[in-house]
């Protein structure tokens, strides 16, 4: 090592912050095997697990939300029929344009314990993060899932912020938007939408719109792999324990 | 010869200023400090030759070598330590409140409240945070919340910018009350016996904290309710972290327990340490988790450890600090010949100053005490204001700008780069704001104190 590198070195160790704390690492699971069991997964797996993520999931009973998850997917597939048919195309590019949305597509995000895939801002913009897919799509030939196929990857996330956009333009009449539940006690009253309906809806319409034989949904697991395996293996180990409750009655 | 040691002091204090404002280490950056600031006074005592100087500061130009070395080194550390265990038992208490489930409880029963309005939620987490923060302290506890509520603010499509924002301000506002945080401050205002010159409980700066408080919540709620008035909602595919199973059974009555040492203190007069304990225990018990003797122990070490290694960071620059502030009082002779016609000594001008400079408490500047602000603090004492104005004054800056909004706060870094935004965007939404809270603030520090 030189004088100059050995000055740097000195001075970065004066200059960085502190010192980063050792990672834990998980044992690796073959990314085949984490494929075939996410693909195994049905769509009331996946909602049980977008269930998991809401604000307001202590409120519901488990049949509850099997009722719901079942009325958002059926909302979700209905609405691509609809849209495919009102726009006389199932190429979400296509649609974008035809409903007047601007695609945007930076590269942007990077890992972190917050992976960004695509986004839709109120009331015409759609952002599809680039940066995700070519990470991912590095991964499709090792995985062997075509939802990882790059063109495939920015249909099923753009048909995923699309049916956002539908949901605002439909906001009257949309399942996911005029379904409400009940906050405060008589005689007061705050009615509140349920967010992960819309989510589960947004998956279904994706799939249903593309033709897709498993849910868009594994696709949180398999992107965020790209960035954190660790991180990856969690969202794993969260379905599989929402599963195995939910097979054990819980 | 004390101007040439006055310039060589300001040329150090700016070298600091921009090896903060760099990321520089800080730890690092205090060390280097003390030792610069015990050595050029301690070489300016040993030529300096005019009368007046020597005689005006008995005791500190007179001072012996092994003396100055010994407050700076020895003294000043060995000072903090009350401060140090304060932060140890606030984290464990922090820790209770995680494990426990009552921090994620508290936060579920306000988005339950509020339901899918973004205003409302907005508003109602920011109360609680600002509730949670107001006795929990450290970088580990704000992680550890605001994996919990920044994805529900995000799910219910408010910017990330905003959610970022809100939340981190709602952090700050509590600390104006937190035990912890300001026990840091007190500590900056020893008296020469070591005793400090203003407490948690003198009731005119606990008033002043809370409205404080209140000032800043207030702004949290405007700038929610501004933000959202356009409606530019975002709906964002994104994976956070896997979601744990629930801790358990959270009662209602442990809903209290956040504040409950604060509460004890203030009313009851009950020391910090055993309101963290009795808190812990209170929690602990009414959640359930002291079942059999040997869970208890098992929980309180547990609990324990974690809450240390929360504070592990922030224990390694707080013991750097003192030797820092005590070399600072070394160099209040060569700053007042220096700085001592220049400065006012009118609380109204420096009231001013201080409303009009607040973003120089921004990126560990000459404005907060987590930075350059300790030698400012010295240089200030030595033209003689009163305790509570010059605490008053120095911690508005360096809470409502550096631990409530600035990048090189731990937290505060961490909670930008979850949120994926960039420094700009956070510093333009939450800087005007910040800044109209510190002037409010200055205004009412002046009546209060000036």
């Amino acid at each position: 090592m030189g004088k100059t590198e050995k000055l740097k070195e000195l001075f970065c160790a004066f200059c960085s912050g502190s010192t980063p704390a050792p990672v834990k690492t998980e044992p690796e699971l073959p990314l085949k095997e984490m494929v075939r069991k996410l693909e195994s997964f049905d769509e009331e797996d996946w909602g049980l697990y977008a269930f998991n993520r809401e604000p307001l999931s202590g409120k519901f009973s488990a049949g509850q939300k099997r009722q719901y998850i079942r009325k958002a997917n059926d909302c979700g597939k209905e609405w691509a029929e609809r849209i495919a048919e009102e726009y006389h195309t199932r190429r979400p590019g296509e649609i974008a344009a035809k409903m007047g949305i601007r695609v945007e597509t930076p590269a942007v995000p990077v890992g972190g314990e917050l992976v960004l895939f695509a986004q839709f801002v109120q009331p015409d913009e759609i952002t599809i993060f680039t940066d995700c897919l070519d990470k991912a799509s590095s991964m499709e030939k090792e995985s062997g899932c075509q939802l990882l196929n790059r063109e495939r990857l920015f249909e099923i996330l753009l048909a995923h912020e699309l049916f956002h956009a539908v949901e605002e333009r439909h906001e009257q009449e949309i399942y996911t938007r005029t379904e409400k539940v009940e906050l405060w006690r008589k005689p007061f009253s705050n009615k509140s939408s349920i967010a992960c309906l819309s989510e589960i809806a947004a998956m279904a319409f994706a799939a249903q719109l593309l033709g897709l034989t498993v849910s868009p949904y594994m696709l949180d697991v398999l992107l965020v792999r790209a960035y954190d395996r660790n991180m990856a293996a969690g969202l794993f180990e969260e379905i599989c324990r929402l599963t195995e409750e939910k097979m054990r009655g819980q | 010869m004390e101007y040439v040691i006055g310039i060589l002091l300001l040329i150090t204090f700016i070298g600091l200023a921009v090896y903060a404002v760099r990321g520089g280490n800080l730890m690092m950056g205090m060390l280097i400090m003390g030792v610069l600031w015990t050595a050029l006074p301690l070489l300016g005592n040993t030529f300096a030759t005019n009368p007046d100087f020597i005689a005006a500061y008995p005791g500190v130009t007179d001072i012996s070598f092994v003396d100055a070395i010994t407050n700076v080194f020895q003294s000043g550390p060995e000072g903090w330590g009350s401060v140090m265990v304060n932060v140890v038992f606030g984290a464990w208490f922090g820790r209770v409140l995680l494990q426990t489930g009552i921090a994620d409880a508290l936060i579920r029963k306000a988005v339950e409240l509020g339901g899918d309005k973004p205003v409302i939620i907005c508003v109602l987490l920011s109360i609680v945070t600002t509730a949670i923060f107001s006795t929990l302290f450290g970088a580990g506890a704000v992680v550890a919340i605001g994996v919990i509520i920044l994805p529900i603010l995000m799910s219910l499509g408010i910017p990330k910018n905003l959610s970022i924002g809100s939340f981190m301000l709602s952090v700050g506002a509590g600390m104006y009350l937190n035990p912890v945080l300001t026990g840091q401050f007190l500590a900056f205002f020893l008296g020469d016996d070591g005793k400090q010159l203003i407490t948690y409980d003198d009731p005119a700066r606990l008033r002043w904290a809370g409205i404080g408080l209140a000032v800043q919540l207030l702004l949290v709620v405007i700038m929610c309710i501004v933000s959202l008035r356009k409606k530019k909602t975002v709906h964002a595919w994104c994976a956070s972290a896997a979601r744990k199973a629930r801790p358990g059974y959270v009662p209602s009555i442990a809903l209290i327990a956040p504040v409950l040492p604060v509460v004890l203190l203030v009313v009851f007069d009950i020391p910090i340490i055993l309101g963290f304990t009795i808190g812990s225990f209170y929690a602990l018990t009414v959640c359930g988790k002291l079942k059999s003797f040997r869970g208890a122990c098992r929980i309180l070490n547990k609990d324990f450890y974690d809450g240390v290694v929360d504070t592990a960071p922030l224990i390694g620059f707080l013991l750097m600090i003192p030797m820092f502030n005590k070399a600072a009082e070394l160099c209040v002779p060569y700053f007042n010949a220096l700085l001592g016609n220049v400065i006012p000594n009118n609380t109204l001008v420096i009231s001013i100053a201080f409303a009009l400079l607040a973003p120089l408490g921004l990126f560990r500047g000459p404005l907060t005490l987590f930075g350059c602000g300790a030698a400012t603090l010295g240089i200030l004492k030595g033209i003689g204001f009163s305790t509570p104005y010059l605490f008053a004054l120095m911690v508005i800056p360096s809470i409502t700008m550096n631990v409530s909004i600035c990048m090189t706060q731990s937290w505060i870094a961490w909670g930008v780069s979850y949120a994926k935004v960039s420094t700009r965007e956070h510093l333009k939404k939450t800087l005007p704001y910040a800044w109209i809270i510190c002037i409010i603030m200055q205004a009412i520090t002046y009546v209060m104190f000036g």
